[in-house]
């Protein structure tokens, strides 16, 4: 579903300069909510088309099945370069390490934003959010790439082995 | 030695590691819990205010970030640094605007007894 992804990243964008002056609570915390429900959908839409395949009318209802917090959880294995046991023993490329660091500080945010009234968000913290949630795009687009124009998996150790999406 | 203490040390360590810039101020971080239940702790950079804006991008903070990420990881604290950067202009101003929306809210209530 990389046409919400995309969508919801440029509406995050925009929200940062909807204000002129300074900026309203009301648009930075939907500039996060929207920061991060992009990376969702774009690493969910991915997983879905890449791993398990099927139909566009498949795969547009499989976002229900991703769970937040089972997500989080692996992006801090990730983050950790700790082996994930469904993966065994791998060698997280760097790019894969700052989509995972990026998503659990999203996470976070968004439910900051979304929930906690007494929290508040500034211009420069809420910018950076959104410039990550970019930079994660890109990043996630290169181990993609590499992964698909690289027809064996080859950093690491002999007994590990690199994970991308497929 | 108590993991408040643990983590005041790692946070230290890791701003030695800063680089110059742009300039920090100020540290603060909180022990919580965060909203998927795990323990985390929130780490408040405060920035120079006269920092151009050109430093606020993430090439020039998230070393920063790692930094803090990796202090922490290096001492064996389990704890995720959600970590955040701001001038204290940015604080002040930011809590100013949801002091004065709550002052309406309760000026609200009041009127209506």
């Amino acid at each position: 579903m990389s046409w919400i992804a995309d969508g919801l990243l440029e509406q995050a964008e925009h929200l940062l300069d909807r204000d002129p002056g300074r900026p309203k609570q009301a648009s930075l915390r939907r500039a996060v909510s929207a920061a991060y429900y992009s990376l969702f959908h774009l690493l969910g839409g991915d997983a879905g088309e890449h791993f398990l395949g099927g139909s566009y009318e498949f795969r547009r209802r499989l976002i229900r099945i991703f769970d937040h917090g089972e997500m989080k959880g692996a992006c801090k294995a990730v983050a950790a370069r700790r082996p994930l046991p469904v993966f065994g023993n791998v060698v997280f490329p760097p790019d894969l390490a700052l989509v995972a660091e990026t998503f659990i500080d999203l996470q976070e945010a968004r439910h900051r934003a979304d929930y906690d009234v007494t929290t508040t968000f500034t211009r420069h913290d809420t910018r950076r959010m959104v410039v990550r949630a970019r930079d994660a795009f890109a990043a996630w687009r290169r181990v993609r790439s590499r992964h698909t124009s690289s027809s064996c998996c080859s950093s690491g150790s002999k007994s590990s082995r690199s994970v991308a999406p497929r | 030695m108590t993991l408040e203490q643990r983590v005041q040390l790692a946070l230290e360590k890791a701003r030695r590691q800063f680089p110059p810039e742009p300039k920090v101020v100020g540290m603060e971080h909180e022990l919580i819990i965060d909203s998927t239940g795990d323990d985390a702790v929130k780490v408040l950079v405060k920035i120079d205010e006269a920092t151009p804006e050109d430093r606020w991008m993430p090439e020039w903070l998230e070393p920063m970030a790692k930094a803090i990420r990796e202090s922490l990881r290096g001492d064996d604290i389990d704890l995720w640094p959600y970590v955040h950067f701001l001038t204290l202009t940015e604080e002040k101003e930011a809590k100013a605007e949801v002091e004065e929306a709550e002052r309406k809210e309760r000026m609200r209530d009041a009127a209506q007894g």
